[in-house]
């Protein structure tokens, strides 16, 4: 599969409105998802199958550059634009992990919804294996929305909070 | 102290809550040089992993923390630095242990044993900033001169009990300085494959068959090795190879 023909499927599911569509090749396995209920923004997830080295460097290409959501390339992926029509910055999970919004079971929380946060600020512990990352926001403004519960597991690049930023 | 920059920095407080604690607040208000080393000898609440603790008895004991600042470290590799932080304590222990007399261990993920008993934690904090690894605190915590260990969950030894001698704590964090310094330039080199090897030539109960337990139960496996990410890959009873991350497995054989 070409890169023209991957690009030109992609905006075909955006329009059509679907909320996810699935295509498995001999050489490639692709899955384009669309956010329910919003506009269809962005494919999430592009795996290319074990084989082929030659499609092994379309994935990357292809997550930056989508039919509608526009993030600035070089951004760091720990804070980039959730899509052109919200000013939110998502943060996101730089590993897999489980995630805890306190540094212990009885201390304060690093930060609470309304909270102003610094680059430099704290928001979240991940554990993995044993290691513990403290999380800087990485980003000006204020803490909107908390996505995910105290102690649960978190994927890489798993939507952690959004920020309105100043 | 006799290394290039692992210790070269100390800095010395009379009790604190916890070294590592100590150390995490101070990277967030300035700039800290590598290899500074936070040290007490009354450390008055150490800490495990989430809200456990870590008891030490006045001046009896070594613990620390270190300020390491591993930005050639991609996140995903971050294991690394418990492999090698486990190696230089072994290392340690070796050294006022011989091997020959004494059994050390690397419990996984990074636990040390001496004779099937608990000797030394290690607790690695990290400060994330955009994707790099800013800086990492490894809080080592191992058991000198301590006689007499109330309460505690599990079988714990230290140096003292062991040997049937006390030994000079300062001069235990001056060899775990030169060892550290040594593996973690060889992780700079990106000798990984050595790391890896050493690493788990130290595991305790490497191909031995014991009892383990996991969500789907308890069942017999041998340990093969480590993953990059820190996850141990067991090869059951029956012939499969299966992988699980820390908080999925429990060592079911007593120690």
């Amino acid at each position: 599969m070409k890169l023209n023909e991957i690009q030109d499927l992609i905006k075909f599911v955006a329009k059509s409105g679907v909320s996810e569509v699935e295509l498995e090749t001999k050489e490639v396995k692709i899955v384009i998802k669309t956010p329910a209920g919003k506009k269809p923004e962005a494919p999430v997830f592009v795996q290319a199958a074990p084989a082929p080295q030659a499609i092994a460097a379309v994935p990357q290409q292809l997550v930056a550059p989508a039919p509608t959501a526009a993030p600035a390339a070089s951004s760091a992926p720990a804070a980039t634009p959730t899509s052109d029509d919200s000013k939110l910055i998502t943060i996101k999970s730089p590993m897999i992990g489980t995630f805890y919004r306190s540094p212990g079971p009885d201390k304060a929380l690093f930060v609470n919804v309304g909270d102003e946060v610094t680059p430099e600020k704290t928001v979240c512990i991940i554990e993995a294996m044993k290691l513990f990352n403290e999380i800087e926001s990485g980003v000006k403004g204020k803490i909107v929305k908390v996505l995910v519960n105290d102690a649960t597991p978190v994927e890489y690049d798993q939507p952690l909070f959004l920020v309105e930023p100043h | 102290m006799n290394t290039l920059f692992i210790g070269q920095h100390i800095i010395e407080l009379s009790e604190t809550d916890s070294t590592n604690t100590y150390a995490i607040h101070l990277l967030k208000e300035k700039a800290v040089a590598e290899g500074t080393l936070i040290f007490t000898q009354n450390q008055k609440a150490g800490r495990g992993q989430m809200g456990h603790t870590w008891q030490a008895e006045r001046g009896k004991n070594l613990t620390f923390s270190l300020v390491l600042s591993p930005l050639f470290l991609p996140i995903e590799k971050q294991f690394y630095i418990s492999k090698i932080a486990s190696l230089a304590v072994f290392e340690t222990l070796t050294h006022f242990l011989p091997a020959s007399r004494y059994d050390i261990k690397i419990k996984w993920p990074n636990d040390l044993l001496a004779n099937q008993q608990k000797i030394c934690g290690i607790l690695i904090e990290n400060i994330c900033r955009e994707q790099f690894l800013q800086s990492a605190v490894v809080g080592v915590g191992i058991n000198v001169n301590q006689i007499h260990f109330h309460e505690l969950p599990k079988p714990t030894t230290s140096l003292a009990l062991l040997a049937q001698k006390e030994f000079d704590v300062r001069q235990v964090l001056s060899v775990f300085c030169k060892q550290f310094e040594a593996w973690y330039l060889l992780l700079k080199q990106n000798r990984l494959e050595h790391i890896n090897r050493s690493y788990t030539s130290c595991l305790y109960l490497l191909h031995e068959m014991a009892p383990y337990q996991s969500k789907e139960g308890v069942f017999e496996a041998q340990i093969q090795a480590v993953e990059e990410s820190g996850q141990l890959i067991l090869r059951t009873a029956q012939n499969e190879i299966k992988n699980f991350s820390f908080k999925e497995l429990q060592f079911m054989r007593s120690l």
